[in-house]
């Protein structure tokens, strides 16, 4: 027997969220097979989302993809907005559709997508939200059982609610920054990075589908509160614990193992090329020592206790290294894989496309974007075994779906649809004026 | 098109109980992927039976940190977070007998969850496609570093060496240093949630339609999936050929971690709120100034250079790292300070929140744990019994739910089966 849907069609989510952690969950329960209609407004251009503003100098767009957040093809078209590589990384299997949000008679409009939804996803500042006057009191007045998500950064009420964050503010706020980096430098050293998007999407996605199934069960709705900071400290299990339980802070480990040793990255032949090795018993070091041809230094009597390898750390990475240089990374992790040492190529953006595994697995799926052309994109999470999925369907330009959803679900009569249009209340593209 | 799902007959509103109350799970993990997705189960409400090997039990409960840093495997840290509110018994899953058990006890759940080797339960017949027989709308979930297929597949690996295959290791960190990993497990932990979110997803429709499925989750996939730059940036190489680097935080005005008087702050300005950080400083001509006017456009890195540090650096070294906070907050600007685990676990504000509640453990005695990671208004995150000591339910479930009399549970215990 196949399964004739996704396990979560016939779902549908009302979509408000922005940058990268609302979109992310938004999208696993898209991926999975939720009607997911993301709104967007061409009124207001939320920075960080579908770009950093609505027409970005050629300069910009040509030197951002460094960054890792360039716009497809390195140009901006007409349409910025709808080749953003950040944006259209989770942009896909969503529907778009464009509402005035700021206009009063558009508050109707977003009455009308609550009555025909599920789920109400959003994560923007909690303030903005209110001044939009979007409650979960109000939603939950037009459909009550209506399951909605807010994922703000600290939580709703008390001091913080309002204070703006990005994930690199919320893994300062909650331990993990200070955790991580090389042991030998400050906090200034640790650099800017979004870690905690990931956590929050996933989090998100699987709060929503524990209230679909109390839903299913009871009938009952819900409001969900996840804080971004609480839910990321729910990966921080040691750290956390060891401090509750000693009152003990972390070591800064950099890339060691707090239990053994060596472990570490090692410079391969290469313009930046690197092998990780992480020995995690006698046997892998006799292991790595036969890869290495059994040299002279690595047979120090000290070397031979885990004890003693702790101890001696630096002096053995040193070595390792002079061994590592000089060798092809992929090459040198199936030489330490076949021999039973835990290694592995430390891969980059290009190397992933050909990497054996991801093609194997079938990771990337090709898909064909009106505006963008056709590419490979980053698949699936996960596989179910009795389930074959793939992306359905390209990442959703601005405004696209607003015929299907204004004539088809929400009967809007065309007249009035039409009128929204030739005001410039919606469409696909940003007003003139916003910048 | 309908939007509204079909429903089961709607049960009584039971606000006490978690959305996965009634579901049964038998947990054949270890260590910390599959522990963390079978306590989120857990916590939410599912009965989670977890599966120890007899004597040595779980590898968690071995390592560190312990209570007092004294070694005792009923206090290690790690291990007592990771299994609240599951039952624990022992089995031996290499002999018969004990196979039989688990065949027994499967007849009356919902989900198997493990994380063994890949193949690892080919070998012992206690595979997807054999426990089906028993329970035809079983949901299976394996949790492994690499995926059940795939030619890294029986590849050995950590933290470290997942982040460096699957995730963004190789543009984390500084330009002339060695790429660095994130802090702790973190990858690992997301593996777990990643699980989580893959096994109520298959729940969901099982209730509808009674499918069940197999689902094969990966460290590498997590990775490789994660909107924490990886895929971001894998995507962003198909569009532009780009290859990211390692770059140090001098890259923006206004970006990066400065120094107060008493701590560390965090700053993620962004090109179009430089008017405003110009403004906090109380530097308003700069947006005249040649260096900055066209900033939408880039500035130089001696611009950059000079603004973070001879005019933001000197304005929040003289401020309380607080007052930094609350100053940039009130410009509109996405800043945080940097607190240590420590900081965070004693903050006034998530104590109020009750994010740690206090645990009593029958050998670890009180201590606050991590709490829930969201707050569901109508079916809460409930802690119902600290971690289960090795074997501690034994008799509840052999002797209760299986209905063994207590000499056939003295035999096994005889036999090395529990």
């Amino acid at each position: 027997m196949r399964p004739n849907r996704l396990p979560l069609q016939g779902v549908r989510v009302l979509d408000l969220t922005m940058v990268v952690a609302g979109p992310y969950c938004t999208m696993l329960l898209g991926d999975w097979g939720a009607e997911v209609v993301r709104m967007d407004t061409t009124q207001v251009f939320v920075p960080y989302t579908r770009g950093t503003s609505p027409r970005p100098p050629k300069e910009y767009v040509e030197a951002v993809r460094n960054s890792g957040y360039g716009y497809a093809g390195n140009t901006p078209t007409t349409r910025p907005w709808n080749r953003y590589a950040m944006f259209q990384n989770h942009a896909r299997n969503k529907l778009s559709l464009t509402v005035d949000l700021l206009a009063e008679d558009c508050g109707k409009i977003f009455d009308e997508m609550v009555a025909i939804s599920d789920v109400l996803v959003e994560n923007n500042v909690p303030s903005n939200l209110a001044k939009l006057g979007i409650t979960y009191e109000r939603v939950r007045r037009i459909r009550p059982d209506i399951i909605m998500l807010r994922m703000p950064p600290y939580g709703l009420g008390g001091d913080y609610e309002n204070y703006r964050a990005f994930g690199s503010h919320i893994e300062a706020v909650n331990g993990h920054l200070w955790m991580r980096g090389y042991p030998d430098t400050d906090a200034t050293m640790r650099g800017v990075l979004p870690i905690a998007d990931g956590p929050s999407g996933i989090g998100g996605a699987t709060a929503v589908v524990m209230a679909l199934r109390h839903r299913a069960r009871t009938g009952q709705g819900q409001l969900i509160e996840l804080s971004q900071t609480e839910n990321f400290a729910t990966y921080l299990g040691e750290a956390l614990m060891d401090y509750s339980m000693n009152k003990r802070e972390p070591e800064i480990m950099g890339n060691r193992s707090r239990h053994c040793a060596p472990q570490g990255v090692y410079p391969c032949r290469g313009d930046d090329a690197w092998v990780t090795i992480a020995v995690s018993s006698n046997e892998e070091w006799r292991a790595l020592c036969n890869v290495m041809g059994n040299p002279a230094w690595a047979n120090t009597p000290d070397y031979a206790t885990n004890a003693g390898r702790m101890r001696n750390h630096n002096d053995i990475d040193e070595m390792i290294s002079l061994w590592t240089q000089h060798q092809e990374h992929y090459a040198l992790m199936w030489r330490l894989q076949e021999a039973g040492v835990p290694a592995g190529a430390v891969i980059d953006e290009a190397e992933a496309f050909s990497d054996p595994h991801f093609t194997a697995r079938g990771f990337f799926e090709k898909l064909t974007h009106p505006e963008c052309g056709t590419h490979r994109y980053p698949g699936l999470g996960f596989k179910m075994r009795r389930t074959p999925n793939h992306i359905r369907r390209a990442p959703c330009r601005m405004g696209e779906d607003n015929e299907y959803i204004y004539e088809k679900l929400l009967m809007t009569e065309q007249q009035q649809y039409k009128k929204l249009i030739a005001e410039g209340r919606i469409g696909m593209d940003y007003a003139p004026n916003v910048r | 098109m309908a939007s509204a799902i079909s429903r089961a007959a709607p049960e009584q509103a039971q606000a006490a109980h978690g959305p996965l109350h009634g579901l049964r799970v038998l947990d054949l993990t270890h260590y910390i992927a599959g522990p963390f997705c079978t306590k989120l189960l857990a916590d939410y409400g599912a009965d989670v039976i977890k599966i120890e090997r007899p004597g040595r039990g779980d590898g968690m409960r071995h390592v560190g940190p312990f209570l007092n840093d004294a070694p005792n495997p009923e206090k290690a840290g790690p291990f007592l977070y990771l299994n609240t509110n599951k039952f624990g018994v022992t089995l031996n899953l290499k002999q018969y007998e004990g196979r039989q058990l688990f065949l027994e006890m499967l007849k009356s759940a919902d989900v198997v969850v493990e994380n063994f080797s890949p193949g690892t339960l080919e070998s012992s017949s206690l595979h997807y496609e054999e426990l089906r027989k028993t329970t035809p709308d079983l949901v299976m979930t394996s949790i492994s570093n690499f995926g059940q297929t795939g030619p890294y597949r029986d590849f050995k690996a950590n933290e470290l060496i997942e982040y460096g295959m699957g995730g963004q290791l190789r543009s984390t960190g500084y330009p002339d240093r060695p790429p660095v990993k994130l802090g702790g497990n973190v990858g690992i932990y997301q593996a777990g949630q990643n699980a989580t979110f893959a096994t109520v997803t298959a729940l969901f429709r099982r209730e509808l339609d009674g499918f069940g499925d197999y689902l094969d989750v990966s460290l590498f996939e997590t990775q490789a999936s994660n909107q924490d730059r990886r895929s971001i940036y894998m995507l962003n190489h198909e569009y532009t050929g780009a290859i990211t680097k390692r770059h140090s935080d001098a890259t923006g005005l206004a970006f990066g971690i400065f120094p107060c008087a008493d701590g560390y702050i965090c700053f993620w300005s962004g090109v179009n709120r430089f008017s405003r950080v110009a403004e906090m400083v109380g530097r308003p001509e700069l947006m005249n100034d040649p260096r900055f006017a066209d900033y939408e456009r880039g500035v130089s890195d001696d611009a950059i250079h000079y603004f973070n540090n001879d005019v933001l650096l000197p304005w929040t070294l003289e401020r309380d790292l607080y007052t930094v906070w609350r100053e940039s907050q009130k410009c509109g600007l996405a800043t945080a300070p940097v607190m240590s685990p420590g900081q965070f676990f004693a903050d006034p504000y998530y104590r109020a929140r009750g994010f740690f509640p206090t645990i009593d453990h029958p050998k670890a005695g009180k201590l606050d744990y991590p709490g829930r990671p969201f707050i569901m208004q109508n079916s809460p995150w409930k802690l119902r019994r600290p971690a289960p000591l090795l074997g501690q339910h034994n008799q509840e479930i052999y002797g209760g739910m299986l209905g063994l009399s207590t000499k056939e549970i003295a035999d096994l215990r005889k036999g090395g089966i529990i």
